[in-house]
């Protein structure tokens, strides 16, 4: 069929503007948070983040333009007519408009993403893209097979509702491994990470799985071998999946630190991931400005030998090796300077003190001093508790222990130290 | 009438619709689903929000099953016959839903009453415009409420009337002009629709 007819007599075509406009909507509204919030973008991050709460509505309607389309197919009365095509060829080509609809509400947000943060796609990024492709057209499958026995009155919005609501829940039910299972990809890759292979496999498996024993009942195999090969083939993809998954938390495996890194500077040598090498100068004199500063007071006692970029290693924590310290360096960059994370990974009692306004004080204390001041809101959007006296107690210790001899500001340190960690005994 | 009545397989669907309805309210009064949404996180949705999409989509399939030439003849008079059938369904509906509300004072009934008003009101409506595609306005209506209809994790914007309590009495009114146009309109293209 050519191309423009086999659109204009789909039932997609109603619903593509629909489609289009949710894509979009979508896209700024929501997709496009995730893709703006990161320091640098990576690419399995941007085909990732920007469609993660599209899968369930993406299935829905593939599923439910199926069944529409099922049902068309079968009032034109296509299957009674001679049969010049296979009916393979028959369902795909009716097919097409339905999974290329599905299709936009992917394509759409991963294309503005890249258009937004420009950056070039590596060989590990489009597996999450590719997942909701391959499961959109699973889904049109199965909701056209429904809509060729059911009525597509009852059948289209069933479909549409249950499995909206079906892989939508996934995400929030307690075993963990049915997130893994069922092609709703949430907690997807961000700097740093790429999805596994493994955990896309999974993802696919009972979907497709269903689908292709679904796509059996078209064949013109006996009753009997269609519905033991599908059993077969439903049980053995969705065994195949939870034996991968069966042991994971609600976060999927990923692949993560492979982010090639440039160093600059000695004791501590500065690292940060090659894309913001434009930045190492300046974090650099920062960060060793910065632990002039501390080692003076005494705040830190042995400056570390590197101090690397942390969210290179995504969700995961890196992998402890003495004399490395790893910081936010590029989210603080960002957001103005350095000094600000820096101070959270090296301002340490070595105890179990648990004396948050201790801690504050000398964050503000040496924050003063490599010139980042804090206000009131910023403090009070990390802790509800935190109160306009409290913080007007602790500006005015700053000023006054700021204010006396380098030793006498050192002694302050080491005894508010001891008195945090004596009270938390 | 009788002919009509088989014609429209009432029993059969409309029936089933009304027993799924009243199995669906004694079951999930409050049951709720951590749903997608794309305006807020951390929200979830009453499962009775689907629920009106059953009495529309099984008044949707009873009105679709006709036997046109019969119809068309002006023997029967099919308008006022579609219109009564209408208002079975919803008082079915209500009664249901009224002695859910008297049993346990829930206004989870009086929601669902005044949605499946409104639900239905938007169906018909469309179904006189579009046919067969009036159950997919309402099933999208419903979804798109989910998606887009929440200004925090709890309150819907007022556009999202279904989304509403019942103390919000715009959504009622709203549910009535749906009807009342919905009931019309089915009257008026009655015989027209193919």
């Amino acid at each position: 069929m050519r191309f423009r007819a086999l659109f204009r007599s789909s039932a997609a075509l109603p619903i593509l503007p629909v489609a289009l406009a949710a894509a979009v909507f979508y896209y700024f509204v929501n997709g496009r948070d995730q893709v703006l919030y990161v320091p640098i973008a990576s690419a399995p991050m941007l085909v990732a983040a920007p469609v993660a709460t599209v899968y369930p509505v993406a299935y829905a309607l593939a599923a439910a333009t199926g069944a529409w389309q099922g049902a068309r197919l079968n009032r034109d009365g296509v299957w009674g007519i001679a049969p010049l095509r296979q009916s393979a060829t028959v369902i795909a080509t009716a097919l097409t408009p339905v999974v290329a609809m599905a299709w936009l509400m992917f394509l759409v947000p991963v294309v503005a993403a890249f258009v937004e943060r420009p950056t070039m796609p590596t060989w590990d990024s489009p597996q999450p893209l590719f997942l909701g492709l391959a499961l959109s057209a699973s889904w049109a499958v199965i909701g056209f097979t429904v809509g060729r026995n059911v009525s597509p009155i009852i059948a289209a919005p069933i479909l549409a509702c249950a499995v909206f609501y079906l892989v939508s829940v996934t995400v929030a039910v307690d075993p963990m491994f049915v997130r893994h299972m069922s092609g709703y990809y949430l907690d997807g890759p961000g700097f740093g990470e790429s999805a596994t292979i493994d955990s896309m496999v999974a993802q696919v498996l009972p979907t497709a799985g269903l689908a292709t024993a679904v796509a059996l009942l078209w064949s013109r195999l006996p009753k009997l071998v269609t519905l033991v090969t599908g059993g077969a083939l439903i049980l053995v993809s969705t065994f195949a999946s939870y034996s991968i998954v069966k042991d994971w938390d609600y976060n999927p495996s990923m692949n993560a630190g492979n982010v090639p890194l440039t160093c600059a500077g000695e004791r501590p040598k500065v690292c940060l991931p090659v894309q913001a090498g434009g930045d190492l100068d300046e974090v650099r004199r920062t960060v060793h400005s910065a632990y002039k500063v501390l080692t003076a007071y005494g705040v830190t006692t042995t400056v570390p030998e590197t101090v690397t970029e942390r969210s290179i290693y995504g969700r995961f924590d890196p992998p402890a090796i003495d004399g490395t310290r790893y910081v936010f360096l590029l989210q603080g960059h960002k957001n103005g300077s350095v000094v600000g994370p820096l101070l959270v990974e090296e301002v340490r009692f070595g105890c179990d003190a648990d004396d948050h306004l201790a801690y504050r004080v000398v964050q503000m204390w040496l924050g003063e001093k490599l010139g980042i001041t804090r206000t009131f809101e910023s403090y009070a959007g990390e802790d509800p508790y935190y109160t306009r006296k409290q913080h007007a107690d602790l500006m005015r210790t700053v000023a006054t222990v700021s204010a006396k001899p380098d030793p006498a500001q050192r002694k302050w340190f080491q005894r508010i130290k001891s008195k945090a960690c004596e009270d938390a005994k | 009438m009788i002919l009509w009545i088989r014609a429209r397989r009432v029993a059969a669907v409309l029936g089933t619709g009304l027993v799924l309805i009243a199995f669906a309210a004694a079951l999930f009064t409050d049951v709720s689903a951590p749903l997608v949404s794309w305006t807020v996180s951390h929200q979830t949705v009453p499962v009775l929000t689907f629920a009106p999409l059953i009495l529309a989509a099984t008044l949707a399939l009873c009105l679709e099953s006709r036997l046109p030439e019969a119809e068309l003849t002006s023997i029967r008079p099919v308008p006022i016959l579609d219109t009564l059938l209408i208002t079975t369904a919803l008082a079915g509906t209500l009664a249901i839903t009224g002695v859910g509300y008297l049993l346990t004072h829930a206004d989870e009934a009086l929601v669902l009453a005044r949605n499946t008003v409104f639900l239905t009101g938007l169906m018909l409506a469309a179904r006189s415009f579009t046919a067969r595609g009036g159950i997919v306005v309402a099933t999208g209506w419903v979804l798109v409420v989910i998606l887009v209809g929440h200004r925090t994790p709890t309150e819907f914007f007022s556009w999202a009337v279904t989304g509403l309590p019942i103390g919000a009495w715009h959504a009622t009114i709203a549910a009535v002009v749906a009807i009342t146009l919905g009931v019309l309109l089915t009257y008026l293209t009655a015989r027209k629709l193919p």
